[in-house]
């Protein structure tokens, strides 16, 4: 009797021992599979095929086409003033460059002193969409895009109006600088990801004279 | 046959030790975890995991206390994405206040759910011990300010996302915004739609003032519990919440009666002599109108947060069983702060 119950007890253990050493290479197997399903699932969403819609397709070849033909050379900011009064004046800005040159995106800030008052901004016909038109206290901002239109991409083009504002004196001290300031952080002129401004041409300091 | 017994028992535990090592460490209680969901511009429905490294910035009420970098938001439901931040260390009888800016994105400053942006001028998030999640959805992320960061959207960042709509990314692109592994028309329409609100970063005060004459009321925080084994959500108001007003006073609540619901099957959970003091601006905000609609609007909010907008208050039924009884006490106002709504946390039923 104590020699079965000693072989059933030995029977046991060596089941429970292969038992284990197969679950273990069971679980290491399934987890290596587990790896390997992960894997296979990342790359299958990394090497995805860019899925480009009639849009995207549309604005590409557009953009294209248009890069061929336009020069890429610098372009700046010039202003022109027009006195209405003594306390007023109209700015004019001026997109300028190389006839050939042009720009998809613009961005135009101007810093308004607080004895002046900027107000009666209107965009040019510098760019065609102009999305961004901000006076705010102590600032003007205005931004220029290239935009499409039927079969091509309409760029920035120079030596056109960009914006045009009016400019008040708000308090009629004398001592007061009659002048704005171009932002020449938050100035910028691009195309295709790059900066085309020549910011040496480009207009700094605007006096009202 | 002793040795072998002994062999067996050897080899047997030397097979079995790698488990009981998983037990422990899965047994062992983690430490203290904070999720923040936000909302991003866009439509994620049909992106797979889409990914940000995204900057967090907790702030009290005089410094800068914590910033986490590159820390992952992840996609939790369309366009609702979830930070996991470790808050183990960080003084948890401290309110504070969450800058959060993701990768490609504009950063918003977070004082409470409710309150951001240029609103956000005293921190009254508390960070609850354990795990816990922070809603703020409330307001959305908008996009456009691509690498290098610098807290607008400007010409440079539409032309570069414009040169590059076309091009398939293998791997990070910094123009594909939605994070679909090709840069679309659809990423420069996401920009373009920020820059034409002029739309900035949000700007973290030099130095956040102790006492902020803003008043407003704001009502109490409801919990959302999910009550087992019907997995209804219960909503219940547990911590009081304040902002700060001393020019007013405090308006003190105490609550009694039954939110009922909806969500996927009716659900009803009981208020019972819950408090919670606010800051109002004069004796006139302290009314018992005024308490029960934010404890209605309260209580909704939490049930949408928790149900992602598929469950309901059912608001005449539940403002039959309310009850608000309120006390005004002049001079200045204790603040006590606006806990992170637990959408996993079981409360009772009626």
């Amino acid at each position: 009797m104590r020699r079965f119950v000693v072989d059933l007890f030995v029977l046991f253990f060596v089941s429970l021992v292969i038992g284990s050493v197969l679950n273990y290479s069971y679980q290491k197997k399934l987890a290596l599979l587990t790896i390997e399903k992960n894997n296979c699932q990342k790359q299958l969403v990394e090497k995805k095929p860019p899925v480009l819609t009639l849009s995207d397709a549309s604005f590409v070849s557009k953009r294209d086409k248009e890069l061929e033909s336009v020069k890429k050379s610098p372009l700046y900011f010039s202003a022109k003033t027009n006195k209405l009064s003594a306390s007023q004046w109209i700015v004019t800005i001026e997109l300028s460059g190389l006839p050939d040159s042009a720009a998809d995106a613009s961005d135009l800030k101007i810093i308004i002193p607080e004895n002046l008052v900027a107000s009666d901004l209107k965009v040019g016909n510098a760019f065609p969409i102009f999305p961004r038109q901000v006076i705010d206290g102590s600032y003007l901002l205005v931004t220029g895009l290239a935009s499409t239109n039927n079969n091509e991409m309409l760029y920035g083009k120079p030596n056109k109006i960009f914006a045009e504002f009016t400019v008040t004196v708000a308090n009629n001290n004398q001592t007061d600088k009659r002048q704005i300031t171009v932002d020449t952080t938050d100035t910028k002129i691009y195309l295709n990801g790059e900066s085309v401004l020549n910011t040496d041409k480009s207009v700094k300091l605007i006096n009202l004279l | 046959m002793k040795k072998i017994i002994f062999l067996l028992i050897i080899v047997l535990f030397t097979l079995f030790l790698p488990s009981l090592n998983k037990l422990i460490f899965f047994n062992r209680a983690s430490g203290n975890q904070l999720d923040i969901k936000v909302k991003l511009q866009g439509e994620y429905d049909k992106i797979t995991s889409p990914s940000f490294k995204t900057k967090v910035v907790l702030y009290s009420g005089t410094a800068l206390v914590k910033e986490y970098t590159d820390q992952s938001l992840t996609k939790d439901n369309q366009n609702i994405f979830k930070v996991t931040l470790d808050t183990t260390g960080l003084d948890l009888n401290q309110t504070y206040a969450v800058f959060i800016k993701p990768d490609k994105y504009l950063g918003k400053l977070f004082c409470s759910p409710t309150s951001f942006s240029a609103n956000c001028k005293t921190p009254q998030i508390i960070i609850p011990t354990g795990t816990s999640t922070l809603d703020l959805t409330q307001d959305m992320f908008f996009s456009g300010d691509i690498a290098p960061q610098d807290g607008k959207i400007a010409a440079d960042d539409i032309s570069k996302i414009a040169k590059l709509v076309g091009k398939a990314s293998t791997g990070y692109q910094e123009a594909d915004i939605n994070s679909d592994g090709v840069v679309q028309t659809v990423d420069y329409s996401l920009a373009l739609y920020s820059l034409s609100k002029n739309y900035v970063d949000d700007v973290v005060p030099s130095t956040w003032v102790a006492v902020t004459p803003t008043p407003t009321i704001v009502g109490p925080s409801p919990t959302l519990t999910e009550a087992a084994p019907t997995l209804t959500p219960t909503p219940i108001i547990s911590t009081p919440t304040a902002t700060i007003a001393p020019s007013g006073g405090t308006c003190k609540a105490t609550i009694n009666g039954k939110i009922y619901g909806n969500y996927i099957i009716g659900f009803c959970s009981p208020i019972n002599n819950e408090t919670t003091s606010v800051c109002v601006s004069n004796a006139s905000e302290c009314t018992v109108a005024n308490c029960l609609n934010e404890v209605i609007t309260t209580s909704k909010d939490a049930i949408s947060q928790c149900t992602s907008g598929g469950g309901t208050i059912d608001e005449a039924k539940s403002r039959a069983t309310l009850s608000c009884q309120v006390q005004f006490t002049p001079g200045n106002c204790i603040p006590t702060p606006t806990p992170a709504i637990d959408c996993n946390d079981n409360g009772p039923s009626c």
